[in-house]
């Protein structure tokens, strides 16, 4: 009795050998003969490509690391295997990954870290030296807008026993901290407000542009701007296939699909933007060839550019200076028929200084306007500020 | 190369097994021995000389000291035993070798001496690649001084093969086995790929005969392929993932944080899993990739967690370190029979060493000898005491030994470890509980509990059982393809695969 039951396991055994040699031989001759794929839409990244064959790359160990790479990356059936991974994490119970948290209704919401206290007093500190120095020049406004992370507009919707940090008390913290003409925006107030309708996207860390429309709204009286060119606005869905970074990064909510929408005044009013490193000039807000990428907010204004330089056929002559990161992009377009001029850089890709951006042009206003958690980690703005 | 990667699996052991078993019989060994060499040199290119060079000077020590030692195979006693000296005045040959000796002693004394420098010699070596830096650095810290010194970076595996090596010639001196005359032979004994980098610890007495004939089946291949793919989804699945939980938990520790006592016992309770998933995968994986060339390892692990007691545990856990730490320290200091005092001083330097061997720092030490200590006192004191427990309280026990235990192997050194231990038994910093505990449980609730039942034996007696039966053995067999389908997964999405006892 004994000895069949060991047949049969042997059997077992030889067949679980010969489906498994068949199952790597099937695997490896697939991968193969597949051609190499260059872009990874579902990762928003590019694939690395087969690596060149030297000695002193596999003395050094670079050609292992790089074959490794390519292998994977070039794996049959990658997303699918992206997916049934995690669809597992998923049944698993994760619901926090890469740092982005899966909650409720399918929110995706990026993780509040604790902010680099160094950073952040350098930061204030530095928009203050700022505020400091046009106080002295000339009467410059400065306003400072932080716009909150959805995670802490939207609390409930998080995963159960999720713990974040209160975004609100750093805000708090940096508004006590700025100097007295800087004028602070309540961002926070103006999210709550509206938090029944769609202000944030679901797969993507950016507010929408309804959220920015109504940020606009609100603010509108804080910035002085002329209320007899209130205008009405046609929306328009520009894309609606669009899924967002969160979800790139973490791999929830890859099937998911939202709209973007364009807020087009019905009073037009003309733009030339003028890309001043990249030395081109496009005569519209919406860059629509980054509809075919994966990242579809870059449609506004292309994505993030070091220095953009946008002059308006508006009956105006203020001119603002906005110092941001992406969330000002779906934002800008509504201050267009207030101003002659916006100027507008991204500290983390210009090279220079605010001193030479505010030599260069002709500024009245400033703004920052940050997300919450860029604003509280990313030290580029405090080596912009160097006067 | 780490076997739990895209270059191993679907490059290296495909193409190897492929030619392996086309390659005559007798050219086996050689090819083995090739896909060794290149295996071990894609990792450790520079110090592939040094492997070499080890396997070529315990070659020719083995071929000395059996010369000397006149082989007569005796049987195993666990004592070195005297050696049977024939007629002097008559002219013998061992193996083809023409000696005439004057003296009889003067064979014994050479072969003892010939012994104690060859192992002398190896584990300088060891010890020179492995602990100058702590040396130098001790004596700095201990005489104020700071002599300069660049750090000497740790060969791949040499304290693997470096063990390998001196179980090898010491068990030709005792007479256990016969010195291998094929010097590829021996050359695929230490250098052969499956076990180099990380074990197991394989005696040359197991694996003697099965080095110069063994045989090839596409049964022992599938359960080859069948260990193969369970070690792949330890490692992969659970104890990477582990180890990511881990690492927050202590990074939060090591930054300062106010961490609550119950996520600090969290993070090293994922330690715990991460560890025995990690090393217990990686033996898997080394025992299938044996058998599918056709050699049979010893296990090296048979569910430590499951053991009633320290002695129990370390009867479990990394095996093949304890039977040599048994065989060549233990035993040559006398072992049992010389007294209890004297019991408990080879104890202690067996655990001292094996501490030491872990890593070149004090924290190790302290590892090794904690356990030393505990496993003296149940020796000594609470034997009976433990054997009168409940199952649970057994088990409880052993756990929280074991997880303290830890802290010091996973801390970068002393001060790191009494930091984090602080972080687990104070309740000043964290408070005992909060959300986040919960959460980090609830974020992984079906990886904890999976990987906790595949601590014991049920999973694995509960498939084994499944192969007696036709159908059932089919669908275990798809569930096993299954698993490495998954697995593969796991390693497209992970970018995050590190290998704990790599160091080594």
């Amino acid at each position: 009795m004994k000895s069949k039951q060991n047949r049969e396991r042997a059997m077992g055994d030889a067949l679980l050998g010969i489906m498994f040699l068949i199952c790597v031989v099937v695997l490896n001759c697939a991968g193969l003969l597949k051609k190499d794929k260059k872009i990874s839409e579902s990762e928003n990244r590019s694939l690395a490509e087969r690596p060149e064959f030297t000695i002193e790359g596999v003395v050094r160990g670079s050609f292992g690391d790089n074959l490794e790479a390519y292998l994977s990356d070039q794996f049959i059936f990658r997303d699918g295997f992206r997916t049934i991974h995690t669809g597992l994490k998923l049944a698993g119970g994760s619901r926090l990954q890469n740092n982005i948290f899966y909650g409720k209704n399918g929110q995706l919401m990026k993780n509040i870290d604790k902010p680099d206290r160094e950073v952040l007093s350098g930061t204030v500190e530095a928009i203050n030296s700022l505020a400091e120095y046009v106080k002295g020049t000339d009467e410059k406004a400065i306003y400072m807008m932080l716009v909150p992370d959805v995670a802490a507009i939207y609390p409930e919707l998080l995963p159960s026993y999720a713990q974040i940090e209160d975004e609100e008390t750093y805000f708090q913290e940096v508004r006590a901290g700025l100097a007295e003409n800087v004028t602070w925006i309540d961002g926070i107030s103006v999210m709550r407000k509206y938090k029944k309708e769609k202000i944030y996207y679901k797969t993507d860390h950016h507010w929408t542009t309804r959220g920015a429309y109504h940020m606009f709204e609100e603010t509108a009286e804080t910035f002085e701007l002329d209320a007899e060119k209130e205008t009405d606005y046609d929306i328009y869905p520009i894309a609606t296939d669009f899924n967002g970074v969160l979800s790139g990064n973490s791999g929830f909510a890859a099937h998911e699909r939202e709209e973007i929408d364009v807020y087009l005044p019905k009073v037009q009013t003309d733009v030339i933007v003028n890309y001043v490193d990249e030395q081109k000039k496009k005569s519209s807000l919406y860059d629509v060839n980054k509809l075919a990428a994966k990242d579809k907010y870059g449609v506004f204004l292309g994505g993030n550019s070091s220095l953009i330089d946008i002059r308006t056929t508006a009956e105006s002559d203020r001119s603002i200076l906005i110092i941001k990161d992406s969330f000002a992009n779906c934002y800008i377009p509504f201050l267009v028929p207030y101003y002659r001029e916006i100027v507008v850089v991204d500290p983390r890709y210009y090279a220079g200084t605010v001193a030479e951006v505010l030599e260069d042009y002709r500024i009245d206003d400033i703004l920052f306007l940050y997300s919450g958690n860029t604003f509280l980690t990313d030290n580029h703005i405090a080596e912009f500020m160097t006067i | 190369m780490v076997f739990s990667s895209f270059t191993f699996i679907f490059i290296f052991l495909l193409t190897s097994l492929v030619v392996y078993h086309i390659v005559p019989y007798r050219f086996k060994n050689y090819f083995l021995l090739i896909i060794s060499l290149l295996f071990y040199a894609w990792g450790e290119p520079v110090y592939i000389i040094l492997m070499v060079l080890s396997i070529l000077f315990n070659y020719l020590c083995g071929q000395y000291i059996a010369m000397l030692r006149l082989v007569t195979p005796v049987k195993k006693s666990g004592v070195i035993p005297e050696i049977e000296i024939i007629d002097v005045e008559k002219e013998y040959t061992v193996r083809g070798f023409q000696t005439q000796v004057k003296e009889k002693r003067n064979l014994q004394k050479r072969a003892k001496m010939s012994l104690s420098a060859a192992i002398t010699f190896n584990l300088l070596i060891l010890g020179f690649f492995k602990y100058f830096d702590f040396v130098i650095r001790n004596v700095n810290h201990l005489s104020g001084g700071s002599l300069h010194f660049r750090s000497i970076s740790l060969p791949l595996g040499i304290s693997f093969y470096t063990f390998q090596a001196i179980s090898y010639l010491v068990d030709v001196y005792r007479g256990d086995v016969k010195a291998q005359k094929k010097f590829i032979n021996f050359a695929l004994y230490i250098a052969m790929f499956p076990q180099l980098i990380a074990g197991p610890i394989v005696r040359y007495v197991d694996i003697e005969r099965q080095l110069m004939k063994r045989k090839l089946s596409i049964v022992k291949f599938g359960e080859g392929a069948r260990y193969f793919i369970t070690g792949l989804a330890k490692k992969v699945i659970i104890a990477n993932q582990m180890g990511e939980i881990f690492g927050a938990v202590n990074m939060a520790i090591l930054s300062g944080e106010a961490v609550p006592v119950a996520l600090a016992w969290i993070g090293a309770m994922a330690f715990t899993l991460q560890i025995y998933f990690d090393f217990g995968g990686y033996s898997d994986m080394a025992i299938g990739l044996g058998k599918m060339f056709g050699f049979d390892f010893k296990e090296n692990f048979h569910y430590p967690y499951t053991a009633v007691s320290i002695t129990d545990f370390w009867r479990k856990w990394h095996i093949s370190l304890g039977t040599w730490f048994r065989e060549y320290v233990y035993i040559p200091l006398g072992g049992n029979r010389k007294g209890r005092a004297r019991q408990i001083f080879n104890l202690m330097v067996v655990w001292f060493l094996t501490g030491l061997w872990h890593g070149a720092e004090w924290n190790f030490v302290v590892w090794g000898l904690y356990y030393g200590i505990i496993l003296i006192f149940e020796k000594f004191l609470f034997d009976r005491l433990l054997h009168r427990l409940p199952a649970f309280a057994q088990h409880l026990y052993v756990m929280v030994i074991v997880i303290i235990g830890w802290v010091f192997f996973f801390s970068n050194d002393l001060n790191g470890a009494i930091g984090y231990l602080h972080g687990m038994f104070s309740l000043h910093k964290g408070g005992l509980f909060d959300r986040s505990v919960l959460f980090t449980l609830m974020n992984h609730r079906i990886l904890w509990i999976v990987s906790i039942l595949c601590c014991t034996e049920i999973p694995n007696t509960f498939m084994m059982r499944q192969g007696y039966y036709k159908w059932r053995k089919l669908v275990t067999d798809m569930g096993y393809i299954a698993l490495f389908l998954v697995s593969v997964s796991y390693l497209i999405a992970n970018t995050y695969n590190p290998f704990i006892y790599f160091r080594f």
